[in-house]
């Protein structure tokens, strides 16, 4: 797992969620981190690709099981650039 | 067809739904139906596609031994599936009802479990759904008797369909509700027909519409607007998957622009949702839309403004933004707004409203209301008092309907029709006003806080609350809590808040009392905080009062903390 991409996933989840406490692995799911709901979701969702410059394909947003698999997205995402 | 949408209403018969569709098909069978977008993908089913599919779930149906006026419950999610299984149903007489899916983040059990009373009562023949479900619907519910069609199944080839009558009862549409408080709505075809004709002929609903969704098909919204009314007229659908809508809400403009769409209809949140989760350097031509339509939810005049003020360069001003008071158990609309210009907004004053529960209208400083229009053809809405005498204009009191629209009743559940439909009248328990022929909605009966004769509007109060920084957006209740001592309510507000210090939340309780008695006069009783995911919401996602008041009092002498 690239550390780089998961300490900026926590970092843009800092700033989205406005809770400088959050810490995150790759086994962090949405139920382990307060106010990660479904809208949420969608406003973190456009804040990774601003800042990884990526875009998620629409059908995988909505079954990511943890962070790491929102991670391997970001990765697959900046491979294909 | 021609005949039927071109000429803006439904010309002649037949008019029931299921010999319209059927005509279509024969007649035009190219014709599109629906665009499907999901899963990064795009699929056209035509009207022929459409009756081929749904008649071989008739026959399915039939193999399960569906008869004319048992009931059918369909979960399955966003796909083909969805428009014919439900018309496959119709087809054979049979009453289908769309219920909300199981999401992976539901807890599969207690989903099953809560359904158990909706399979019960409606006594459902059959129930259709996806195979992934098979497991865990067995493991809640062994004794359940109801047989079960999935969605991976092979279709048997259709069989001729019976000449039939389509008259009486047509679908059951299932109330928002928590667990086991659902009810379903009766809707016949003929009060469908009445709908899709006032209602298309409101909105001017024509041919060369295009309607943009991304709703479910289990509210009426979604269902009525954005499925029976459209498929009725040979209005095309761009149906988007509401799943992948709220994690990317800019997919509903890439629909607008790609299919220049017409209409789009939306609850109040989802404003509120493109305005924040959408991408503020991305552009659009949403010129296309005659009308975003506002429903569902009490419409805020604050919501329309600040999504006119975002989106109003893309194509999508106020005066594209319009308002509808919509109900299940008037199949669908009630009123309207009038399209092409912007709905009237009033402010009223606070002190009168509260005390006389009667608008005066003010300049400043007051209760502002958004017109929901004027009520579509056939139907009738009038404003009662507690003694069931019509209220004159700008006196607050019960909404309710009559006309060719209202329901027949609650499925099987004739203690909840007599207490809400009388002498084909419909008391909505929501409360609102008219003015000048409009109608404003004001809130819910159920959601009035009355503290020392004063009534407080629970949204008001919550609405002030969700200002307050450090409270989760849209996660706060107000609760009056009745004491028999006193005789009066204490209104309690519960709001989800992060974790943090007891300093910093000592400061967000402070804020929200503050808040709330500067917005609305209303000093609450406490400020309770919860942590995040603590309130308990009703299926259709709306944060329930009753659930939460119960469960605060359960919780009430133990700390809640978060």
């Amino acid at each position: 797992m690239n550390q780089a991409i998961l300490d900026g996933i926590q970092q843009t989840m800092r700033a989205e969620f406005r809770n400088p406490s959050i810490v995150i692995d790759a086994a962090t799911t949405a139920e382990d981190v307060d106010g990660w709901d479904s809208l949420a979701h969608a406003r973190l969702i456009l804040a990774l690709e601003e800042r990884f410059g990526v875009t998620f394909p629409a059908a995988r947003l909505f079954d990511l099981k943890n962070v790491g698999e929102l991670a391997e997205l970001i990765q697959a995402g900046l491979a294909g650039r | 067809m021609a005949g039927v949408a071109g000429s803006r209403q439904l010309g002649g018969a037949p008019a029931d739904i299921c010999s319209l569709v059927l005509r279509h098909a024969e007649l035009e069978p190219r014709r599109l139906f629906c665009q499907i977008v999901m899963d990064g993908d795009e699929k056209a089913i035509t009207y022929g596609e459409l009756v081929d599919a749904a008649r071989c779930y008739a026959s399915a149906y039939r193999r399960h031994g569906v008869q004319s006026g048992d009931v059918v419950l369909i979960i399955l999610r966003h796909g083909p599936e969805l428009f014919a299984s439900f018309l496959g149903a119709m087809l054979i007489g049979a009453l289908p009802s769309f219920l909300p899916f199981l999401t992976s983040k539901q807890n599969p059990e207690l989903y099953w479990t809560s359904h158990a009373t909706v399979f019960a009562r409606t006594g459902a023949r059959l129930l259709v759904t996806w195979k992934d479900n098979l497991q865990s619907l067995r493991a809640a519910l062994p004794d359940v008797s109801i047989a079960i069609h999935l969605k991976e199944d092979t279709l048997p080839t259709p069989e001729p369909l019976e000449q039939r009558e389509y008259q009486g009862s047509a679908f059951l549409q299932h109330s928002s509700g928590t667990t086991g408080l659902k009810k379903g709505v009766v809707i016949t075809h003929e009060a469908l027909c009445a709908q899709t004709r006032a209602y298309a002929k409101a909105i001017g609903l024509g041919a060369e519409d295009r309607i943009a969704t991304w709703l479910p098909l289990y509210h009426d919204m979604g269902l009525v607007s954005c499925f029976l009314m459209p498929l009725m007229l040979g209005v095309p659908v761009v149906a988007l998957d509401p799943f992948e809508w709220v994690a990317r809400p800019a997919m509903l403009f890439d629909a607008i622009e790609r299919y220049r769409c017409t209409l789009v209809w939306l609850p109040n949140f989802a404003f509120h949702h493109l305005c924040t989760a959408v991408s503020r350097e991305a552009r659009w031509n949403l010129q296309s839309v005659r009308a975003l339509i506002d429903c569902s939810e009490p419409c805020k005049a604050e919501s329309l403004e600040l999504f006119a003020a975002r989106f109003g360069g893309m194509g999508l001003d106020l005066s594209k933004i319009q308002t509808c008071y919509a109900l299940a158990e008037n199949v669908f609309a009630a009123t309207q707004s009038t399209l092409g210009e912007p709905p009237r907004t009033i402010c009223a004053n606070r002190y009168v409203l509260q005390s006389e529960h009667r608008i005066e209208l003010t300049q400043r400083d007051g209760m502002r209301f958004v017109s929901c229009g004027r009520a579509i053809e056939g139907v009738q809405v009038r404003i009662r008092d507690e003694t069931d005498g019509n209220l004159p204009d700008g006196q607050v009191g019960e909404i309710v309907l009559g006309g060719a629209c209202v329901f027949d009743g609650y499925y099987r559940n004739s203690a909840e029709t007599e207490a809400r439909l009388a002498d084909g009248w419909y008391r909505t328990r929501d409360l609102g006003f008219l003015l000048d022929g409009e109608l404003y909605v004001t809130g819910r009966l159920d959601d009035l806080l009355i503290v020392h004769g004063v009534n407080y509007y629970a949204h008001d109060v919550e609405f002030a609350a969700n200002r307050v920084p450090g409270v989760i957006g849209g996660r706060c209740v107000a609760i009056g809590d009745y004491q028999p001592g006193t005789g009066t309510s204490e209104v309690v507000l519960l709001a989800e808040v992060q974790a943090g210090t007891e300093e910093r939340h000592a400061e967000i309780r402070r804020a929200i009392k503050i808040g709330i008695l500067a917005e609305t006069g209303l000093l609450v009783q406490q400020a309770g905080l919860v942590p995040a995911g603590w309130l308990v919401k009703t299926s259709s996602g709306k944060i329930s009062r009753s659930e939460n008041l119960k469960r605060f009092r359960q919780q009430k002498h133990k700390a809640a903390k978060p």
